[in-house]
Order: structure tokens, then C-alpha cells, then sequence
């Protein structure tokens, strides 16, 4: 055992040596990646015991065969639906950046000294601790304009059995605007796992639309999360579409913490074969006036798991807030399956929050309404899916994406 | 055209179908009454292909081909349009993209080229001025949050848009109030043509007021007891449908 002999949870699970010996090929770590790591060892990588909705094995991320990455190599990614989208763009290619945002307003730097944002209500997670304990380098991105331009972050990776920590800490200044768009691809049939952690931290009267898209290859794993704080009139558009990898784990942390802010959320859960796409989504209304609205959909075919657990926590004096989550699931084949848990947490007496979560099937009386228009079988059940899928994202992520999630998704040819 | 011989169906081991005979030929327009639970829609969806019912005995030819052998669309493709006695709202779909998609199914299947979006639009514009619907119509979902009178409306553009060779209405005047009542009339009676059977199902004389039928048939617990021309409904109107059932008991 070579570290923390204090910890019983270090000896007994393999998934806490992996990350022992792969910290130790660290040369020189700082100061806050040995804290972070020393905190990971004490938490230990979550178990089905542990977790507060337990249905993802999180250590099958964290495999023997993972190394961290030594030296960036590979070729820039073409991706279909960059090519003529008119946006700055920028490409962080196995954790290196490349290219510069040439706007005014907007300043991207690389730093090797990472800013966490207060957990509050909180726990430090496993992944903040494994992000920050792994990182080499963290983008920042500081927005201190309206920036009208789409600005999109490419995160690409092609290194087999590695371990990669990116992280982007996002801050914009009072009465700003800006629309993100980070997309996550790997090489298909890439082992590695990718651990992005993406802050957010927004100024008053600021207005921020991010369009997270995880479309990594099928054997990829991602345990990623994104954490926000909103200030006051702050209003935090986030579009998160999970389309790709083996195993992906999002945790969503959203404080809002000034009057008047808002959170909008539309999440899709697209699963295929065995992929396992996890999110946890818990948004914390601190302080009164405050709004959130929360629509995510899961749609899993073949032997696909979605697992969903989102929390509206209410304070004590946040009154008069106005918060709803919804959860619609639709399940494709008899072998797929979701486990959702929305949640409501209310410490005050004046506010109006709802929370559902519905599952189902097709519809079959809407299947024959539309074959007996003439669509086959095939074309009437592409109508209904695309029909629930497409409210997550049209409207919501550029139209050429829009067109290339279409496709992406099966809906178009 | 259509030439349903002894058809039995029933739904969950209940016979509601007990042997109907009835022929309806290009040109002509039927209808098809009676009291509630005679079996009336059952007809309309076994003609259309809903699953839930099996086919106990009979057989139903439709243009030379055994219906009973054709898939859902294949009987939509074919010619046959069934207008829903409860049209199904289907939220997130546009309803001009139904129609298109409709429409070139239809066009495919008959060897004709998809229609192109501007000679597409042109005609979608002129049916839905004719049913005196609003062109918002067209971007709303599927049936989503239309009224009653809306959706039949609905159903009777894309039977103007699919050009049946039979069209069956089930039930398309209930619910109605007299204005609308009087514009799915005239979608219908505009769709009358020599090569075009026409069966109504219905509950109420009033929609045979608007839509002079040829043939009237009373249907009462799965049979057609009587059949005649348009008098017989105004007959019903009168005497209700008790006398059918002492005459036939007789």
C-alpha cells in the first residue's frame, strides 16, 4: 500500500491503488493536487454503497490499464458540423490547446493554478477532487463583453488507456452575455477516461448559454462535472446533450445565489447498445426571487441505462421561488432501463416548485395514427422519437447542429 | 371497390361483428347508422387495421386485394383514409410535415414523383383556405391543443391532401357545432367523384342533412338489419331505432 494507511477504503478497492500509482508518475505535483488528492484518498471512489443514487459503478472508469498522458500528440479533429458553423472556435487536442479567440472581451489563458468555486450546500465531489488531483492545466476563460460571436471549445482525444483531467473555469463579468459551446469527442474505440470539470461563475446581470455536447467513441468513459454560481439577475442557459461513451457521469451542481437569477436546463440521455449515461442534477436556491426550470429526457434503446437523479433544494429564507423539473423518460426495447429519482428539498413556505418524472413507450395509438397516413412502421416510429428527443436541443444549439444531431441521433439520413 | 362478405370480428373474445355483407362501389356514398355499441366504429377500425381486433370470419376485398393482407400503411397507401372519430394529438410533430410525409407515401406508392416544397406548399395553401382554417395550423403539432371542431377539420384536409379512393368517416360530425358541421360538409361533398366511395359512420341524422348519402344501412349488434336510400334516415329521425329491433326479433 503506498499511501494513507488510515484509510481502509484505499486497501480494499482496486480503482483507489490505480489512482495512488498514477498520481505518483506525477513529477512535480502542487500544492493543490496533493490536497485534492488527499482528499480523493479519504472519500474514496464511490460505491454502489455510498452513492446517494446508486446505480452507477463509477470504479469501472477507473481501470489498471490507465495512464496519464505524457505528451500531447495527434491531429487536429475535422468535425461535420464546425466546419461551417461561423463561431470562434478553439480545439484542446489530449489536454493542449490549440488556436487563440481573437475577440475582444474575451480572454482565453491557460494556468496551472486552479479556482474552485464554494461547494456551500455541497460536498466536494470524488470528480472536483479527481479533476483538480489530475489536471495539468486549467483554461480560463474570462468574459468581460457582450460577445455576440458563438464562441466553441473542442475537446478532442486520441491517446488509448489514459487518463486525462481537462478543466475550464468559466467567469463573466456583470451585465455580459455569451454563448458557449463545449464538445466533447474521442476516437471510437478509445479506452480512456476523460474527467472535465467545467466552472461557472457569473456576474451579476450576466447572461450565459452553454451547449455541453458529450459525443465521445463507444468505449470511452467520462466522469465529468459542471458546477455554477449564479449572481444576482444572472441567467444560466444550459443545454447538455449526452449522446456518446461507454460510461458517462455528469454531475450538475447549479447556487443560485443572487435575487433574480435563473437556471434553464434541457438535458437528452440518448442510449444505445450498453452505454450507461448518468446525471445528477441538484440545484440549490439560496436566496429569494430566484427561478429554475429543469426539462431532461432520457431515450434508451437496445440494452442502455439511464440514471437520473435531480434535486431542487429550497433555503430557508429563499421565498417566492419559482422552480420546476421534469423528467420524461421514453424506453426503446424491453432490455433498456432508467432509474430516475427527482427530489424536492424545501426549507421555505412561499414558493412554487414541481417536480415529475414519467416512462414510457411509444405511443401506440399515435404509431397507428400516423401509419394509417401511409408511414411504415419504421418512419412513424423516427417521427414520434425525433418528435421527443428534438425539444432538447432545437432552439437551443446552432442549426447546423441541429441538423447534425438529426442525423447523429438516426432521425435524418 | 370495397366488398366486405360475412365479417366477424370481435375484441378481447366479445363478438361485435356478427356477419356484415355491404358493397360500396366507386361513385357511391354509404352511411352507416345506428344506436350506441352496434358495432359502428369497430367497423371503421377493422377496415383500417387496428390491431386490438381479431377477425373471426369473413373476408374484406378492397380494389381486388384482400385487405386483411395489407400492413396499416399498405391499406393507406392503397387508397383507403380513415377519418378518426378521435383524432390523436401528437405533440412535437409538425403538422405540415405529416402531411408532406403523407402525401409522397402515397405519391411513391402510386409511381408519382414527391412533390417539390413550393408546389407542395401552393396546394396545402388552397385546402387549408378551403377547410377555412388558419395557415398556423400547418406549424402546430399534430391535433396538439386543437379543439374538437379543429382536429375533425384537420382530418378532413388530409383526406383533401391524400385523395382516398374510399375514405371512411367515422363519426366526423360528433361534437360538431352547426358552422363547423358545415365546413367538414363541404370538404367532404367536394371530395364526391365517380371514382370515389365514400362510407360515413355516424350516430346523428343531422350530418346526412349536409351529405346526401346513396345507400343507407342501419347496423344493430353487428349486423346491418336494414338497408335504403336517404329516406331511411329521415325515417330513424323520426321512429328512433327500437321499431329495427321488434321487426328484426319478429
Amino acid at each position: 500500500m503506498t499511501t494513507s494507511p488510515n484509510n481502509l477504503a484505499v486497501i480494499k478497492t482496486g480503482a483507489n491503488l490505480v489512482l495512488s500509482d498514477l498520481f505518483n508518475t506525477i513529477t512535480k505535483p502542487t500544492d493543490q493536487q496533493k490536497s485534492a488528492f488527499s482528499s480523493l484518498l479519504e472519500q474514496g471512489v464511490p460505491t454502489l454503497r455510498t452513492e446517494r443514487w446508486r446505480y452507477t459503478v463509477l470504479r469501472k472508469a477507473i481501470s489498471n490499464h490507465l495512464k496519464l498522458v505524457e505528451s500531447s500528440t495527434g491531429e487536429l479533429p475535422q468535425h461535420p458540423a464546425l466546419t461551417n458553423l461561423d463561431a470562434e472556435k478553439v480545439t484542446v487536442l489530449n489536454g493542449q490547446l490549440h488556436g487563440e479567440l481573437s475577440i475582444s472581451g474575451l480572454e482565453l489563458s491557460s494556468s496551472n493554478k486552479v479556482s474552485t468555486l464554494n461547494p456551500l450546500k455541497h460536498d466536494d465531489s470524488f470528480i472536483d477532487n479527481t479533476n483538480i488531483a489530475f489536471a495539468q492545466q486549467t483554461l480560463k476563460l474570462s468574459i468581460s463583453k457582450d460577445i455576440e460571436k458563438l464562441v466553441v471549445l473542442h475537446f478532442h482525444h486520441t491517446i488509448t488507456s489514459s487518463l486525462l483531467a481537462n478543466r475550464l473555469e468559466i467567469e463573466t463579468a456583470k451585465n455580459t452575455s455569451a454563448k458557449i459551446l463545449v464538445l466533447h469527442t474521442s476516437d471510437n474505440d478509445l479506452n480512456s477516461t476523460l474527467i472535465p470539470v467545467t466552472t461557472l461563475n457569473a456576474g451579476a446581470n450576466s447572461q450565459i448559454t452553454i451547449i455541453n455536447i458529450q459525443d465521445l467513441g463507444d468505449k470511452t468513459f467520462q466522469l465529468a462535472k459542471t458546477h455554477a454560481h449564479l449572481g444576482a439577475d444572472s441567467v444560466f442557459k444550459f443545454t447538455q446533450l449526452e449522446i456518446g461513451a461507454q460510461l458517462s457521469r455528469h454531475d450538475v451542481v447549479i447556487d443560485v445565489l443572487g435575487k433574480g437569477a435563473e437556471f434553464i436546463h434541457n438535458n437528452l440521455l440518448h442510449g444505445t447498445e450498453k452505454q450507461i449515461l448518468d446525471t445528477h442534477l441538484d440545484v440549490y436556491h439560496h436566496i429569494d426571487h430566484t427561478q429554475s426550470t429543469m426539462g431532461v429526457k432520457a431515450v434508451l434503446d437496445d440494452k442502455s441505462r439511464g440514471i437520473f437523479n435531480g434535486k431542487i433544494y429550497v433555503e430557508v429564507d429563499a421565498q417566492q421561488v419559482n422552480a420546476d423539473l421534469q423528467n420524461n423518460n421514453l424506453l426503446l426495447s424491453k432490455f433498456a432501463e432508467i432509474n430516475t429519482k427527482p427530489e424536492l428539498e424545501i426549507y421555505a413556505d412561499d414558493v412554487k416548485c414541481a417536480h415529475g418524472a414519467t416512462v414510457g413507450q411509444l405511443n401506440e395509438e399515435s404509431l397507428f395514427y400516423l401509419r394509417s397516413r401511409g408511414l411504415d412502421k419504421d418512419a412513424a416510429e423516427k417521427v414520434l422519437v425525433s418528435a421527443f428527443s428534438r425539444s432538447t436541443y432545437y432552439g437551443h444549439v446552432p442549426s447546423v447542429f441541429e441538423e447534425w444531431l438529426d442525423v447523429r441521433l438516426g432521425f435524418e439520413s | 371497390m370495397l366488398d366486405i362478405k360475412n365479417l366477424h370480428a370481435s375484441i378481447d373474445n366479445n363478438k361485435i361483428l356478427n356477419g356484415i355483407d355491404l358493397e360500396i362501389k366507386a361513385g357511391e356514398v354509404h352511411a352507416i347508422m345506428g344506436p350506441n355499441g352496434s358495432g359502428k366504429s369497430t367497423l371503421a377500425s377493422v377496415l383500417a387495421g387496428r390491431s386490438e381486433y381479431e377477425i373471426t370470419d369473413g373476408t374484406v376485398t378492397f380494389n381486388g386485394k384482400d385487405l386483411f393482407e395489407l400492413e396499416i400503411e399498405e391499406r393507406a397507401r392503397e387508397g383507403l383514409f380513415l377519418a378518426f372519430q378521435y383524432p390523436q394529438e401528437i405533440p412535437g410533430v409538425n403538422n405540415v410535415y405529416l402531411l408532406k410525409a403523407a402525401v409522397n407515401a402515397v405519391r411513391k406508392h402510386r409511381g408519382l414523383d414527391e412533390f417539390d416544397a413550393y408546389d407542395f406548399l401552393s396546394l396545402v395553401r388552397e385546402k387549408i383556405k378551403f377547410m377555412e382554417m388558419d395557415e398556423k395550423f400547418l406549424h402546430r403539432g399534430v391535433n396538439e391543443g386543437f379543439s374538437g371542431g379543429e382536429k375533425k377539420r384537420n382530418e378532413i384536409l388530409q383526406m383533401l391532401m391524400l385523395e382516398p379512393k374510399l375514405a371512411v368517416l367515422d363519426e366526423t360530425d360528433s361534437g360538431l357545432d352547426i358552422d363547423a358541421l358545415k365546413v367538414v360538409s363541404k370538404g367532404v361533398n367536394a371530395m364526391r367523384s365517380d371514382e370515389r366511395g365514400i362510407l360515413m359512420v355516424t350516430h346523428y341524422q343531422r350530418l346526412l342533412d349536409y351529405i346526401k348519402p346513396d345507400f343507407v344501412h342501419v347496423l344493430m349488434n353487428g349486423k346491418i338489419v336494414k338497408s335504403g336510400d336517404h329516406t331511411l334516415a329521415l325515417e330513424l329521425e323520426a321512429k328512433g331505432y327500437d321499431w329495427l329491433l321488434d321487426a328484426e326479433a319478429a
